[in-house]
């Protein structure tokens, strides 16, 4: 039989609540602030008491939690109430893991992960003579219903939305690394690239000044036990008419291999009234893994938090080019060697590396911010619960954070 | 040990009576299948909705919206009015009428301060928000199974600060 606590610090509002619950009392807060539960047949006299000290204020709290604990209908047995909780992403991803290998939702997770520790809490009241054996029998009596609660599916749920903001300057680099994409698939077809280069931004939908979002989504795999990441750019749009005039002005041989670049073949349903097509075929690969190891988010077995590792993975992912195999220092000094000998062409061909490499590396640090974002971001998951059941899963948090309670739940699993 | 139970739960009302004018609507296709749909064979016990609103105050009116042929009459004897909802073979009415009767008891009678709603039905969401934005604030009480109304509308009547009952549980109250 263990010793039930008798004062509560102001933080322990809650397992104060369960305990005055069970033992049919109410709380009184003390000068210092604390919370002591008094018992029904205590409180007449602990009024009178503070009345005669002139703590007349205290005695009108007292008198308060005393009607209110009066007036009641009795039905609190029978509330249930929903109680949203915040997780960091290692713990929700964590929850939504476990959700996935059995085929529960969330909600269900933080239920059935909680269950043990609620009827260990209660088995503390049982057998105390201060408590009311009867209400620990009803919240027993509770705990069971709520255990065997039927599950809801998973799919019932949804992933989180990250909207991740898009600046103006990224909106730039976005539009250039498309351009730059275009011009090397032209390269590649023979297309001449200088007439392409100079009416490129005039045939797709300028970025500047539109409100877009890249779309951020997460999914659970549950062949390679692993998440998937997908960041998807934002829409590139090309301007049909613009683009069939520029066509116009170009070698009629070419016009094959310029719509091979942009796929147009495959754009059998092309609607002539709007005049947009989304262009998608050389935006970057730009799925990857998450994985929780040791309470860490790994991208693709990268650390998440170590930036510098994480951003050159990405621009390998979008370049498919080593990222250490180029170095600034090395081409600048290349650059300055054909300037010294007049050699513009290779200076000019180096400086259009330097910019692209830089393009680059700004959009894998852009990249990498999502990531580093979504790392640290926390999401809510919401359950719903038998009132009285709340005050003992409460009680059973005790101190700890909802987010360490809930991590060492999962643990046990 | 039920009437222990509640013995033990009710003893702190004393012998006051309750002030309050309460009003029950009953969504009564909802919670029969509802009930079925958690075991219980009729579906539920309309006396336990009437005995648990005088919990609250006095029963000032009731209505029934969805009961057909001899349970209209149960109900009429327990003094609940049931009400006509017109059913075209497919879909019945009585979801917007019962809405309709929420809203006009809010405005035609102000003496009323205690909603009960018995339903589980996540369709009537928009009428707890309604309820909730009135500027006399008025107790609401919404009546239902919790696994059959889903976490939707716990949620919303948390929020708002109204309370959901489980049915289930108050049987275990309400003899």
């Amino acid at each position: 039989m263990a010793n039930l606590q008798t004062i509560f610090k102001p933080k322990q509002e809650k397992i104060a609540e369960f305990n005055a619950y069970v033992t049919n009392s109410i709380i009184f807060k003390d000068e210092k602030g604390n919370l002591v539960p008094i018992s029904k047949s205590e409180i007449n006299e602990k009024i009178t008491q503070v009345d005669t000290n002139k703590q007349f204020n205290l005695a009108g709290e007292l008198l308060e939690s005393a009607k209110k604990s009066l007036k009641g209908q009795g039905t609190e047995v029978a509330e249930v109430v929903s109680k949203s909780i915040r997780l960091d992403t290692v713990t929700y991803l964590k929850s939504q893991e476990i959700a996935h290998k059995k085929n529960l939702s969330l909600s269900d997770i933080i239920r059935t992960t909680s269950i043990q520790k609620m009827k260990q809490k209660l088995d503390e009241y049982k057998n105390e003579p201060s408590v009311d054996q009867e209400k620990v029998e009803i919240i027993n009596d509770l705990l069971k219903s709520w255990e065997d609660k039927n599950s809801t599916s998973p799919d019932k749920e949804y992933f989180p939305q990250y909207n991740c903001t898009i600046t103006n300057e990224t909106k730039e680099l976005l539009s250039e690394f498309i351009e730059n994409s275009i011009l090397d698939k032209c390269k590649e077809e023979g297309i001449p690239i200088e007439d392409v280069r100079d009416f490129i931004s005039s045939f797709y939908v300028d970025w500047e000044g539109q409100e877009i979002f890249p779309e951020v989504s997460l999914s659970f795999n549950l062949q390679s036990n692993l998440f998937e990441l997908v960041i998807m750019w934002p829409n590139f749009l090309v301007i049909f008419h613009r683009y069939n005039a520029f066509k116009e002005n170009i070698d009629i041989n070419l016009h094959n291999k310029l719509d091979n670049v942009f796929k147009l073949n495959d754009y059998l349903d092309y609607n002539e009234e709007i005049d947009y097509l989304n262009y998608y075929p050389l935006m970057p690969n730009t799925s990857s893994t998450l994985q929780i190891e040791n309470d860490k988010l790994f991208f693709d077995g990268v650390d998440a938090v170590r930036r510098d590792t994480l951003n050159a993975l990405i621009y390998e992912k979008i370049t498919n080019e080593k990222y250490a195999d180029f170095t600034v220092e090395e081409c600048m000094k290349q650059v300055h060697n054909a300037l010294a000998n007049n050699d513009y062409d290779t200076a000019a061909q180096l400086n259009e590396k330097l910019a692209r490499f830089q393009v680059y590396s700004k959009i894998s640090s852009w990249y990498g911010d999502i990531i580093a974002s979504m790392a640290n971001e926390s999401n809510v998951v919401t359950f719903t619960i038998p009132k009285l059941l709340l005050l003992l899963w409460e009680a059973a948090k005790g101190d700890k954070s909802i987010q360490k309670f809930v991590s060492e739940n999962l643990q046990e699993v | 040990m039920t009437e222990g139970i509640e013995n033990l739960l009710f003893m702190q009302r004393g012998q006051e009576q309750p002030q309050e004018n309460v009003a029950l609507f009953i969504d009564h296709e909802n919670l029969f299948l509802s009930g079925r749909k958690n075991g219980i064979s009729n579906g539920y016990d309309f006396d336990k909705l009437i005995k648990l609103s005088k919990k609250y105050g006095r029963l000032v009116l009731a209505y029934v919206f969805g009961a057909e042929g001899n349970k209209r009459f149960e109900f009429f004897r327990l003094g609940v009015e049931p009400k006509f909802t017109p059913y075209d073979g497919n879909k019945s009415l009585a979801d917007p009428m019962m809405i309709c009767e929420i809203l006009c008891t809010l405005y035609e009678r102000p003496e009323i301060n205690v909603f009960i709603i018995a339903t589980s039905d996540k369709d009537f969401i928009p009428v707890l928000l309604h309820l909730s934005k009135n500027k006399d604030r008025k107790n609401v009480i919404v009546v239902g199974f919790a696994e059959t109304a889903g976490d939707f509308i716990i949620e919303v009547c948390t929020k708002l600060n109204f309370n959901f009952l489980e049915y289930k549980n108050i049987c275990k109250i309400i003899t």
